[in-house]
């Protein structure tokens, strides 16, 4: 790297904004949080994975339309699915959550500028909608225990059905998209 | 990527649920489908319009303007984005020129204040101007066209005290060099051929046994003729904020001149010389002459030294010169300026040469360059001395009152005869 690249590279960096390195700290500490606690459920991983993780988080951070974010999501999903058996076991919403504020904060960090401060309607609008998310999230999670609770036995039939359900739940929204944009 | 993620997400965690029997990863999956559910309802339809302008197409330095983008024709737009540029010599607000805004219904507004930091005329190089759906799932960009941004030269304070002949005069407060048919008296001389009767005096006539008559001054206004020295660019220029260059010096004091005696009546002209085009102002007065010649200063770029064979030289650029007082603004580094001003004071022109090398030019952090810069100031300091050998005034630029003390003495001296080689 010649000294102009360094100096541009060191200009850039002290383009970013405030917010921005926030919401980079604030998407790695999501990553980080959503293993921690996939290890809290029992799940806990080598400090290798854990390190990894959050490398590829801050990749994510620094280059947020990447794959990076993509990786870090699945090796904290295989995280979890190795090491819980538990199904009902409360830390899944707090691994969820951090994965869905870890999304959230990648796809904000790649529509807008390393420069830009976002906007605070802008992120009271995206805070509103999250909580409906993380409410969505936590209705799952009663749903599942009680279906767990009825230790009810397996059937291929349903499987099958519950495919074609979310075929069919993927199409309607489809359609309803495309209605949408037609309309508009 | 956003929606590419939360999709594949939602549906891979969906499927590996039913298929491992784990219904906890349906749990970890309810963020993703509802991010992808939202995102497909709220995807957009046609591309949305961007309107955008600037505010004030022409300000004064110091002073900002702003880019307004407004986006409509969508109501799926969810927020937007606009980035500006770096230009030099202007400065953005928000910091970075990066801005965002919501939505809403269906219209988002942004806006970019743009300060200008320094004259000239340049250009606000496209905006890049992004717009998303909800959770960022869809992205549309364009690019705005370039915005021509014009910044006139703020004046530097100025104040002329002396005049060469204060009066009422018919067009301007300056009375003209020129003796000639007045109202104004200028004094007793002997009786010429094509005196008119009117104007003999005879009380003085009889006293010294001659005809004598009262000689009157023209009513005719002043002149003042503006020659810019552009061929080169001394000095670091850091703005109206900071360290100006000769010809930040040369231009801001080219307009104080300017605003002061146009706005009064006088005829202001401008020649701007050792540049790759002419720039020239005809004589002309009031605010739409300052406003011309303002315009024109805008425009001056430095010559390139090292295209010589381009540019035109001083003496062979057209324009108004040689007005009753012709004030040259240079750095006096270029032997042009030194040349004109030699052969306009030798053609009998009130000439008055306004120094303009700032006086940081000589600092450098490179030992040999302030070394050279010494020995060329030792150089122009003998070929200073030479033109004011000439009789040509060279004074130094320092506001108001710089042109005081030459303008009386060009006063007193415009009373007696002089010579001119013609």
């Amino acid at each position: 790297m010649s000294a102009g690249e360094l100096q541009q590279g060191i200009d850039r960096l002290a383009m970013v904004s405030s917010q921005r390195w926030l919401f980079g700290t604030l998407a790695v500490v999501a990553a980080g949080g959503a293993s921690a606690a996939a290890s809290a459920a029992g799940a806990s991983a080598s400090q290798f994975v854990v390190l990894l993780i959050l490398g590829l988080a801050s990749a994510a951070a620094f280059h947020p339309d990447s794959h990076a974010a993509l990786l870090v999501e699945a090796m904290v999903v295989w995280q979890w699915l190795a090491g819980t058996d538990d199904a009902t076991d409360p830390w899944v919403i707090a691994v969820a959550s951090s994965l869905f504020v870890f999304h959230t904060v990648i796809a904000l960090m790649a529509v807008t500028p390393s420069s830009a401060v976002v906007d605070r309607v802008l992120l009271l609008r995206w805070l509103r909608r999250g909580g409906y998310v993380l409410v969505a999230t936590c209705s799952m999670w009663l749903i599942v225990v009680v279906m767990v609770g009825r230790q009810a036995p397996g059937s291929a039939l349903l499987t099958f059905l519950a495919f074609v359900t979310l075929a069919a739940f993927t199409v309607a929204i489809r359609a309803v998209g495309v209605t949408a944009r037609s309309s508009g | 990527m956003a929606h590419l993620r939360a999709s594949v997400g939602a549906v891979i965690l969906v499927a590996a649920a039913l298929i491992w029997r784990r219904p906890d990863l349906l749990v970890i999956a309810t963020p993703m489908v509802a991010v992808t559910a939202w995102s497909v309802i709220t995807r957009p339809g046609p591309a949305p319009t961007l309107d955008d302008h600037l505010a004030h197409p022409t300000i004064r330095e110091g002073d900002a303007t702003t880019w307004h983008g407004v986006i409509s024709g969508e109501p799926m737009v969810d927020l937007a984005v606009a980035a500006v540029s770096p230009v030099p010599w202007v400065e953005a607000r928000p910091a970075g020129g990066a801005v965002t805004a919501a939505a809403l219904d269906g219209t988002v507004r942004l806006a970019v204040d743009l300060r200008s930091t320094r004259w000239g005329t340049r250009s606000i190089e496209p905006v890049e101007v992004h717009a998303a759906t909800s959770w960022g799932a869809f992205r549309w960009r364009t690019r705005t066209s370039r915005h021509a941004l014009t910044t006139l030269p703020l004046p530097s304070v100025f104040d002329v005290n002396a005049s060469a002949r204060p009066s009422d005069g018919l067009v301007g407060i300056h009375r003209s060099a020129r003796a000639g048919e007045g109202n104004e008296f200028a004094g007793i001389r002997p009786f010429h051929a094509g005196d008119r009767i009117r104007r003999i005096n005879w009380v003085r006539s009889a006293r010294s046994g001659e005809l004598r008559v009262n000689a009157t001054r023209a009513d005719l206004d002043t002149h003042i003729a503006l020659v810019v020295d552009a061929s080169d660019d001394f000095g670091v220029s850091e703005g109206i904020d900071g360290l100006a260059s000769s010809l930040d010096g040369s231009v801001r004091a080219a307009g104080a001149i300017a605003e002061h005696y146009a706005p009064r009546g006088e005829r202001v002209s401008l020649r701007v010389f050792g540049t790759a085009t002419a720039h020239t102002v005809a004589p002309g007065s009031g605010r739409a002459q300052l406003r011309r010649v303002l315009d024109t200063l805008a425009r001056v770029r430095p010559g390139d030294p090292g295209r010589t064979g381009y540019r035109t030289p001083a003496s062979r650029q057209p324009g108004a010169i040689g007005g009753q007082i012709t004030v040259m603004l240079s750095p006096l580094v270029s032997p042009d300026a030194l040349d004109l001003a030699v052969s306009l004071g030798r053609q009998g022109k009130t000439v008055i040469v306004v120094d303009t090398l700032p006086a940081h030019v000589s600092q450098d952090d490179d030992e040999y360059t302030a070394l050279a810069w010494r020995i060329r100031l030792l150089e122009r300091r003998r070929e200073v001395r030479l033109v004011l050998a000439a009789g040509i005034p060279v004074v130094e630029w320092r506001g108001p009152g710089s042109l005081d003390h030459v303008i009386r003495d060009i006063a007193r001296r415009s009373t007696g005869p002089r010579m001119a080689q013609r």
